[in-house]
């Protein structure tokens, strides 16, 4: 009896095994055509039909209209566009639109599209899309974008003529177009899924369409059979690995498995580009870090003289040396210098470590104070700007304490503004100042960016300038409010960081633009 | 001595174990027959070396064990000589051994048919043959349901039960000789008896020659035609059974059956001293400092083992000073 | 059908265990700092989206009636969606498991392999310098760190020799398989190291028993002697050990799974633990749970059938 049952017992178990070993097999035979990452890694003949990319993460959400994280965001041009959209120098340029006129009081805005385009399942491009696409953008609730859309009063044409009405004279009108949620997407697509995208995807023009996502091990790109540029994209297959681990991802990079890697960390930069057939691409960016003084959590990082005094006692360029491996730039104010109407007219920092305790002491603090800096635990870059804060400001006798927290909690004590010290994160999505100085200016939602600073002067500023449609008017306000937060010491960057990619050397016609967006169109990889 | 009714002949035989650098001279030149259904018992004190001896007989003995001198011969095969598949050939077809606690010499976990099938190697047997032959054995040493019994496990068995499967299990190989190494000493009185009767009644039916070892005279005494008595590796004395017990012709061997228990009140005589070490054995007799007839010859040389009688011999330079003790048990 | 009423009794027995760590874990996991929703919409998130998304989730209600809608669609079968992923989280444990199964199949395959035969060639040769050799290794085993092991084996194989993937599993069954292959040694390195030594010692004392010498006393083969009488008692205490690692091993190795960006349990587990994704953390819990229970269940009968002096009670 006992051995009957030790033989059902092992049959079950071995059955469950095999059955749910099945994984998820939705590769369609036609697919395995093109080669796999788990090929013998050595970049076989097939190969030259895919390009593999490695990232950090997977991305969250496909929904450019909920879409946040970067990892979602830099994808969407690849299948979604729009407009306008922005070159690898980060200067609009027209892409599904040709042309277009605008009214003389600025509200209409007539576009002349490309004619004949087709969604790629073969859809024509209708009307009814872009009204679909900007009610959505406008209207979605929980959209992030949604103040992107809301000057938009309504949407009017036929399938060659896009005339957008808006509310307001908006100077930013055009960089807001060329963001992904006023990419065209298909209706009957989104009505064919379900009230929302949730786990699936929009329908666009881009280059390429998604074929494939397995959440936390790929997204399948295929090339768009309907794409309006004749001949591009180059490239069958582009598919996005998550390799969440860095050494995994650099030794996939090394071993063929993977034609791109993002994300590589800055100190492994040099041992990449070392290998043979590899090279690491340095990508401009508008991605800076910040120094976050809060001065609701310590009192004496809410007085500009103390803030103004850390700065003297902080050595810029060593940090970008140390953390960056020099992969990277100073800015002297809280916009990247790739961002329009950065000023470059502020002055540079200074490093002095005797007038910064002067400064101190001259603001209260002859023996300098204690400071606790929270950093997300895991995140290496961050652990080490901690260090490189904590061993800089102890010349001028501030003690940093730095304290590790895992992301929840983090969050939710920033949000509370119990942090006193901390590294800010930004990358821009458009070519326009209006996005992060929006953020910053808006006290209710970001509490300053998490410094407990408002300036009603900086607000009057910024009122004036989303009105302003000349050009150079516009930069010289926002040029002041650069100002003024730099007299005050509001936001002082770590560094803008330049983003390195790892590539082997067989990629060429790969970039992204300083908003991170990929242009794949043109990668090739020879075999 | 050579007979051909010997199934089995041991000269000189020498066994010594080497442990931490001592040599430990366990056997001294012990040499015996067993002739076909005979039973002879070795009879002696722990560590005297006769177990050591029986399972020289099957090459049993402990990786630090050696032979330094000595030959083993059984129906003419030399068995020190053997290969390792003339050992396992010999092994359980022509001797088998039973041991002293049935519970932890069979293999727990499996079953008694299990284990009394690795006996039919190389029989040539058909399944319904094996089991035939299977519950004739169980029946044979008085197991009754015996179908049902071989499937079970031997802690499923009470203890007399158990002796008897053990038996059984060493019966299945059809040995010529058996050698039981305390058969009854694990077992209490009443089943004692029934197992040393079931030994009695399968040698003279299978006429099987029995190697019994002990310390008990009583058991001797109800199984044994001829005994030898040992001490510190040595026979001392050896003879047919009554002529020992009544006869006695080797102080030791006086000391052993003065030392039962005869049902009278006082105290309980024992032989004074220890048994010594086998490391360090005594200059001369190896009995000399407990023995009661100890001279100064018997504190220099080893007393060879002389004739004393019809097929009686005895190591001891004054064993004919034993007669007068003769069917004098000492009283008191 | 002692078993039958057996199996029933330990089933019943589940009932009570799997609802209380339940409730607990479910209120463990809310009570912690953290929101999920300004985890998932990021730093920027403005305030309405949260709360939007927290109505979404559910979040805007209490401890207690989040638990009764939990449950009742527990009952129905509905383990809810994954908040960071927007999928079922039965689909995302389906496919989670199948990956952390095949890793422990593989990897108990080459431990069995492993240690069976060095753990007894150790054993029959106490003493030796093979034994001595043996040993150093299951303790190297034991003490050195996977995801060394890992790197070093990715190193040499994936990097250098190209013999086998780098990371990922793959997406047909041949380049699952594929994939295990050094992960699944990185992590018998350390199990057998385990059974190594236990197999080891088991199998001296065996040797020295009455009967191992009763059974050679009947003449048979070193063979079968070394199977049915060393080697089958020697595995009992060593299969309900490698039993008890099976249970380990399914919740899923998130150094394993990191190193080889296998997409298994645990990267499940603590990823879903990190975005405070409630669901998942509840069904991975809850399968841990139902699985490390019936694993336990598996292996008292095994161990009742491998040695029958024990009864199922």
């Amino acid at each position: 009896m006992k051995k009957h049952i030790a033989c059902c017992l092992a049959s079950i178990v071995i059955l469950s095994l095999i059955t749910g070993c099945g994984g998820n097999n939705t590769a369609d035979p036609k697919d395995s055509s093109a080669a796999t990452e788990a090929d013998s890694g050595n970049g076989s003949a097939e190969a030259a039909d895919t390009i593999l990319i490695g990232r950090q993460k997977d991305p969250t959400d496909l929904d450019p209209t909920s879409g946040n994280d970067y990892e979602s965001t830099r994808m969407y041009h690849s299948i979604i566009e729009g407009l306008v959209t922005v070159d690898e120098n980060g200067e609009l340029i027209p892409d599904l639109a040709k042309e277009w006129e605008i009214s003389d009081d600025g509200l209409v805005w007539t576009f002349h599209l490309i004619p004949g385009l087709k969604f790629s399942d073969g859809t024509d491009v209708t009307i009814d899309d872009w009204k679909f696409t900007f009610d959505r953008a406008k209207n979605t609730e929980e959209s992030y974008w949604k103040y992107t859309a809301e000057n938009i009063v309504s949407v009017e044409g036929d399938n060659e003529t896009l005339t957008i009405t808006l509310e307001n004279e908006n100077p930013a009108t055009l960089a807001y177009l060329s963001l992904f949620n006023m990419g065209v997407q298909s209706k009957a697509h989104f009505e064919e899924i379900g009230s929302t995208y949730d786990d699936g995807w929009p329908v666009g023009c881009g280059a390429y369409y998604v074929d494939e996502w397995k959440h936390d091990e790929y997204v399948n790109l295929k090339a768009n059979p309907y794409y309006y540029k004749e001949g591009y994209p180059k490239t069958e297959n582009v598919k996005f690995v998550t390799v969440p681990d860095d050494s995994s991802r650099t030794m996939m990079l090394q071993s063929g498995e993977l034609d791109i890697a993002t994300d590589i960390p800055y100190s492994s930069a040099e041992t990449v580009d070392a290998v043979d057939g590899i090279s690491i691409v340095a990508y401009p960016s508008t991605n800076c870090r910040y120094i976050v003084m809060n001065g609701a959590a310590n009192e004496a990082l809410a007085k500009t003289e103390v803030r103004q005094a850390l700065m003297l006692g902080t050595d810029f360029q060593q940090i970008i040396d140390m953390s960056l491996y020099g992969y990277g730039q100073i800015t002297k104010s809280y916009l990247s210098p790739m961002q329009n109407s950065y000023n470059d007219d502020l002055p540079d920092w200074e490093y002095d470590t005797e007038k910064a305790k002067e400064a101190l002491a001259a603001a209260g603090y002859p023996n300098g104070f204690d400071v606790t800096m929270t950093v997300a635990s895991g995140n290496a870059l961050f652990e080490q700007l901690g260090t490189l804060l904590q061993d800089q400001w102890s010349k001028i006798g501030v003690k940093v304490n730095i304290e590790s927290l895992d992301i929840a909690a983090l969050r939710d004590k920033q949000y509370n503004m119990e942090l006193e010290l901390l590294v800010g994160s930004w990358t821009d999505d458009m070519p326009d100042p209006s996005q992060l100085t929006q953020y910053i200016l808006d006290y209710d939602n970001s509490y300053g960016f998490y410094t407990n600073w408002k300036s009603e002067e900086a607000n009057e500023l910024f009122a004036q300038a989303s009105k302003e449609m000349d050009d150079t008017k516009r930069e010289a306000l926002y040029k002041e409010i650069q100002k003024i937060c730099r007299d005050e010491v509001v936001l002082p960057a770590f560094f803008n960081a330049d983003e390195i990619v790892g590539q082997s050397d067989k990629i060429t016609g790969f970039s992204q633009t300083p908003y991170g967006t990929y242009f794949l169109d043109e990668a090739v990889k020879t075999k | 001595m050579k007979d051909n009714n010997n199934i089995l002949e041991v000269e000189n035989l020498c066994i010594h174990f080497s442990t931490n650098g001592y040599e430990v001279r366990a056997v001294n030149n012990v040499s015996f027959e067993v002739k076909r259904g005979e039973a002879l018992g070795f009879v002696g004190e722990s560590g005297c070396g006769k177990s050591t001896t029986g399972r020289a007989l099957i090459r049993l003995l402990a990786k630090n064990a050696s032979i330094p001198n000595g030959k083993i011969t059984f129906e003419g095969k030399d068995i020190l000589a053997m290969n390792k598949k003339e050992l396992r050939d010999y092994r359980g077809n022509d001797v088998g051994m039973i041991f002293q606690e049935p519970m932890t010499a069979l293999n727990p976990v499996l079953t008694i048919r299990t284990q009394m099938y690795e006996q039919f190697r190389g029989k040539n047997m058909t399944k319904e043959e094996k089991n035939k032959r299977a519950v004739e054995l169980l029946s044979l040493v008085g197991i009754p349901s015996p179908e049902k019994r071989l499937d079970e496990y031997i802690h499923q068995f009470s203890g007399g039960m158990r002796q008897r499967a053990m038996i059984a299990i060493v019966l299945a190989g059809e040995p010529k000789l058996l050698i039981a190494d305390e058969p009854t000493t694990a077992l209490d009185v009443t089943i004692q008896d029934q197992i040393i009767k079931l030994i009695n009644s399968i040698r003279s039916e299978l006429d099987m020659g029995v190697l019994l070892i002990t310390h008990d005279l009583g058991v001797i005494a109800q199984m044994c035609d001829r005994v030898a008595v040992m001490y510190a590796g040595y026979f001392v004395e050896h003879a047919d059974t009554y002529t020992l017990l009544s006869n006695p012709m080797h102080p030791y061997t006086k000391g052993l059956i003065d030392a039962i228990p005869n049902g009278k009140k006082g105290v309980l005589k024992s032989i004074p001293g220890n048994t010594p070490s086998l490391i360090n054995l005594p200059e001369g007799c190896p009995f000399h400092p407990r023995c009661f007839m100890c001279q100064e010859i018997c504190t220099k040389k080893i007393p060879d083992m002389v004739k004393v009688g019809e097929n009686h011999y005895s190591r001891c330079h004054f064993a004919e000073k034993m007669s007068q003790y003769a069917g004098v048990i000492d009283a008191d | 059908m002692d078993v039958l009423n057996y199996l029933i009794k330990r089933i019943l027995q589940m009932i009570p265990v799997f609802l209380i760590s339940t409730i607990i874990v479910f209120v463990l996991i809310r009570l912690i700092p953290g929101d999920p929703a300004r985890v998932l919409l990021g730093e920027r998130a403005t305030q309405e989206a949260i709360e939007a998304l927290h109505v979404k989730m559910g979040l805007d209600k209490s401890i207690f009636e989040q638990f009764i809608i939990f449950f009742r669609n527990l009952l129905k079968l509905d383990f809810g969606t994954s908040l960071a992923k927007k999928v079922p989280v039965s689909e995302l444990l389906k496919s989670r498991l199948s990956c952390t199964a095949l890793l422990t199949f593989v990897t108990v395959m080459i431990t069995v392999i492993i240690s069976f035969i060095f753990g007894y060639i150790a054993g029959m040769k106490k003493g030796s310098v093979a034994d001595a050799i043996i040993r150093f290794f299951a303790l190297f085993g034991l003490s050195a760190p996977q995801f060394w092991i890992g790197l070093v084996l990715l190193d040499i194989f994936a990097l250098k020799m190209h013999l086998l993937p780098v990371s990922g599993w793959g997406s047909t069954p041949v380049e699952h398989l594929k994939s295990m292959i050094l992960p699944g040694i990185t992590g018998a390195v350390y199990v057998s190291g385990i059974l190594i030594r236990n197999l080891r010692s088991n199998v001296i004392d065996i040797s020295r028993a009455d009967y191992v010498d009763f059974a050679e006393s009947k003449g048979i083969s070193p063979i079968r002697l070394s199977l049915f009488h060393v080697i089958r008692n020697a595995l009992i205490p060593a299969t309900t050990l490698l039993s008890l690692r099976i249970a380990v091993m399914m919740s899923g190795s998130v150094v394993l799974e990191k190193v080889f960006n296998l997409p298994g349990l645990g990267a499940l587990l603590v990823d879903a633990i990190t975005a405070r994704d409630y669901a998942v953390v509840q069904g991975v819990v809850m399968m841990f749970v139902i699985l490390v229970m019936l694993i336990n269940l598996i292996t008292d009968i095994l161990y009742s059938i491998l040695d029958p002096r024990v009864k199922l009670q």
